[in-house]
């Protein structure tokens, strides 16, 4: 059965064994997905977090000249606040559905936004994205999708992400994916393939995307970039290509997957390209499959020298750090912190799945004890972690910074940094310099009182986290 | 589109008008027949394969509603009369949750174990519940799931009502790739008017009947046993009937876009219809009258 058949595709949970919440050390990690079935964790206890409604809408708002609608009630779509904030994202808007819309039905209300939306921006797409309010009373999407697809002569796409099917946030990305090639890419067939690369980036900085194409440049390749900042036509380029490299090996994942079983395009496994040696990694990679495994070593060779220079020296020795990002990102900056000179206590990552296994085999192998929490948004958990293991240095997506600030951790926030190829090396090293430089600050936030209650630092730190019982 | 090739066929109707009873007969009926039969029960009551399983228990679908837990499909069917392959879709407690989101979990979960693509199966039915109050309860017709649909209905005008807003939800759906409608079954015909005032409907909403199933003891009889009539009475005339009928679905694969009736015009037909009726109980008797 064709894998697009479905209006989405498996959760995560499913697809990949997926688990949310968990606490332990990378070689029980390790065993925890060497059975066949991984028991599912629950949290007794648990902060907000994100869904994959709002993951889905990170990848809509980032193709070029799109419009998003987000069939909800307006809450829903808040979220896409924060991706404007973001940076240049797409027009998006809400149906707003009241409470008559949720009895009644609301295709009628979802025409009219489309078809207002397409007079007033003539996009080359509109997304329709659906939310738990229609994901529970089945409101009619498709033939909205249908009979305007023909009646406007644009692609509709709708992404049918619930909120509430899968606990794992990042099955949004996999739902979006999904849609996008689905409806886009078109029904080629795998011909002879083009000269064409695939780059995958998915909700990736646009610096970090600039990145990673100057080094592709740098080896000859002609690429087109998937799905960030893409143009609706660069789809159909897509499934033509030659191979798909991925920026990261998590993220993008489920549109390689998807490339290689409907169109032949194969799928280069590469680390994600953040350190000196990563980035070198992730270069032989693409040289290898390609065959230009010299052009690859070559370059790496001369930004390596440089880079190194630029460094001055520089050496993380001596330094606890703990690292709070998404499991690629986490695993990738691991390696970095070490090519530093510097040691890793701990990881906290959103989620973690079989995708990650083969790396956290390999990482149990180095350093079996390395304990390693699974959370997305629960900083309260992270809060006790880094207090008991109390690091020289915390790195992390932005969200908890300044909780972990107040434990008079030096921290630094990755948010809106790029991170990516060499150029990522000394833009992080210049951050975490200053972290460590500048510590007044933090030491001032460090006597104000945390949010948490001292009776909560008593308590195991996976004191919420429990198995699934059926 | 599809890259099946089993039929899937949703049978609808008001609630209480013997669609599981009629359903299950036609199930027994095909696998009489030789064919690969699943029939999926598609009411939160789970009550619709019970007499294909001689009332034993059955978990259901929803009972194994979990992220991750790795179902197989021995944990959730049951094989019935003849090699059917008994499924209930499950659902809350009455009172309380959303069973019309659970028909749609439940048939999702259903693709996910790849049922079909293993068990390859020649006919699917959904028995589905009797009053379409929500979405969920038209999944079986939308998306793609069913090819056809066919609407069981008696004579009474409550049936006929039920059955004409049914034609509603396919006359929505269908244009988008729902399943269109194969036909009517009339059930219960006891009364010597009811043929003709089905067959009345059934022409004025752009369809026909496919298959007339009197009242019989035989039914009621079996159903007591917890038996189809298949099982219980397989030569009396009344399993002929459902040979027939079940014959009929593999063989016909027609189907049309139903034109229901609007309030005024459903009123006005039933008043005519209350007419005709009045005159057979006082023996009028008109020419031409087909009664």
């Amino acid at each position: 059965m064709s894998p697009l058949r479905a209006k989405a595709p498996r959760i995560r949970e499913k697809r990949l064994d997926a688990i949310g919440a968990w606490l332990g050390s990378t070689s029980a990690a390790v065993a925890e997905f060497s059975g066949d079935e991984v028991v599912q964790r629950i949290r007794t206890f648990a902060q907000s977090t994100n869904d994959d409604l709002i993951y889905a809408l990170r990848i809509a708002g980032t193709i070029r000249n799109s419009v998003t609608v987000v069939h909800a009630p307006r809450g829903c779509a808040a979220a896409g606040l924060a991706h404007a904030l973001a940076g240049p994202g797409s027009v998006w808007a809400s149906t707003n559905l009241d409470e008559r819309d949720t009895i009644m039905g609301a295709d009628g209300k979802l025409r009219k936004a489309v078809t207002s939306l397409h007079h007033r921006h003539r996009p080359d797409v509109v997304f329709i994205v659906a939310s738990p309010v229609v994901a529970i009373n089945n409101d009619d999407i498709q033939s909205v999708v249908e009979e305007l697809r023909e009646e406007l002569e644009l692609p509709i796409v709708p992404i049918y992400v619930t909120g509430f099917a899968s606990r794992t946030a990042v099955t949004g990305y996999d739902t979006a994916l999904h849609a996008l090639v689905k409806y886009l890419a078109g029904s080629a067939t795998a011909e002879e393939k083009g000269e064409l690369v695939n780059l995958l980036s998915v909700a990736e900085h646009p610096a970090d995307r600039s990145e990673a194409e100057r080094l592709l440049r740098e080896l000859g390749l002609a690429f087109v970039t998937t799905p960030d900042n893409a143009d609706i036509r660069d789809f159909r380029r897509a499934i033509g290509a030659r191979a798909s490299i991925p920026l990261c090996p998590d993220a993008p994942e489920y549109l390689g997957h998807v490339l290689r079983e409907k169109y032949g395009v194969p799928l280069i496994e590469a680390p994600r390209p953040v350190g000196i040696s990563g980035t070198g990694a992730w270069l032989a990679a693409v040289g290898s499959a390609l065959g230009l495994k010299k052009e690859a070593a070559a370059l790496h060779a001369r930004r390596k020298a440089e880079t190194e220079q630029s460094l001055a020296g520089f050496s993380l020795a001596g330094t606890a750090v703990y690292l709070s990002l998404a499991a690629a990102h986490a695993f990738a900056l691991l390696e970095l912190v070490h090519e530093l000179g510097g040691t890793v206590a701990g990881l906290t990552i959103s989620h973690l799945d079989r995708l990650h296994l083969p790396h956290l085999r390999e990482l149990a192998a180095r350093l079996p004890d390395l304990q390693i929490h699974v959370a997305n948004g629960q900083a309260f958990e992270e809060a006790s972690i880094v207090r008991s293991i109390n690091p020289g240095l915390y790195i992390g997506d932005g969200l908890h910074v300044p909780q972990i600030a107040r434990l008079a951790v030096p921290a630094v926030s990755l948010e809106g940094t790029p991170v990516i190829g060499y150029g990522g090396v000394t833009g992080l090293v210049r951050k975490i310099r200053a972290a460590l430089a500048f510590r007044s600050f933090g030491e001032l936030l460090g006597r104000t009182p945390t949010p948490y209650h001292e009776a909560w630092f008593r308590r195991s730190q996976n004191w919420h986290i429990k198995q699934e019982v059926k | 589109m599809s890259e099946r090739t089993s039929k899937h066929i949703a049978i609808y109707g008001k609630g209480g008008i013997g669609k599981s009873t009629t359903t299950s007969n036609i199930s027994a009926a095909l696998a009489d027949a030789g064919y690969r039969v699943i029939q999926i029960g598609c009411d939160p009551k789970s009550d619709s394969t019970t007499i294909l399983r001689g009332g034993n228990d059955l978990p259901t679908v929803l009972d194994t509603l979990r992220e991750n837990s790795k179902v197989r499909i021995e944990d959730i069917s049951a094989v019935g009369f003849g090699g059917v392959l008994c499924i209930e879709a499950g659902g809350p407690v009455p009172g309380v949750g959303c069973a019309g989101r659970g028909i749609n979990a439940a048939v999702e979960l259903l693709q996910d174990l790849k049922l079909f693509d293993e068990y390859k199966p020649d006919f699917v039915l959904y028995d589905v519940l009797g009053d379409v109050v929500c979405g969920g309860f038209a999944v079986p017709i939308r998306d793609g799931i069913a090819d056809r649909a066919f609407v069981v209905t008696s004579s009474d005008f409550m049936a006929v009502f039920a059955a004409n807003n049914l034609f509603k939800a396919i006359n929505k759906y269908a244009p988008s790739g729902g399943a269109r409608l194969g036909g009517v079954i009339a059930n219960s015909i006891l009364a010597p008017y009811a043929t003709s005032l089905i067959d009345d409907f059934s022409a004025k909403t752009g369809t026909r009947v496919v298959g007339y199933v009197p009242r019989s003891l035989t039914v009621a009889q079996s159903e007591l046993y917890g038996q189809t009539v298949i099982e219980a009475a397989p030569t009396s005339e009344q399993a002929q009937v459902y040979r027939r009928l079940a014959q009929f679905i593999s063989e016909n694969e027609d189907t049309v876009i139903p034109r229901p009736l609007n309030g005024p015009e459903l009123k006005k037909w039933a008043r005519e219809w209350g007419d005709r009726i009045f005159e057979v109980e006082a023996g009028v008797v008109h020419e031409m009258a087909a009664i």
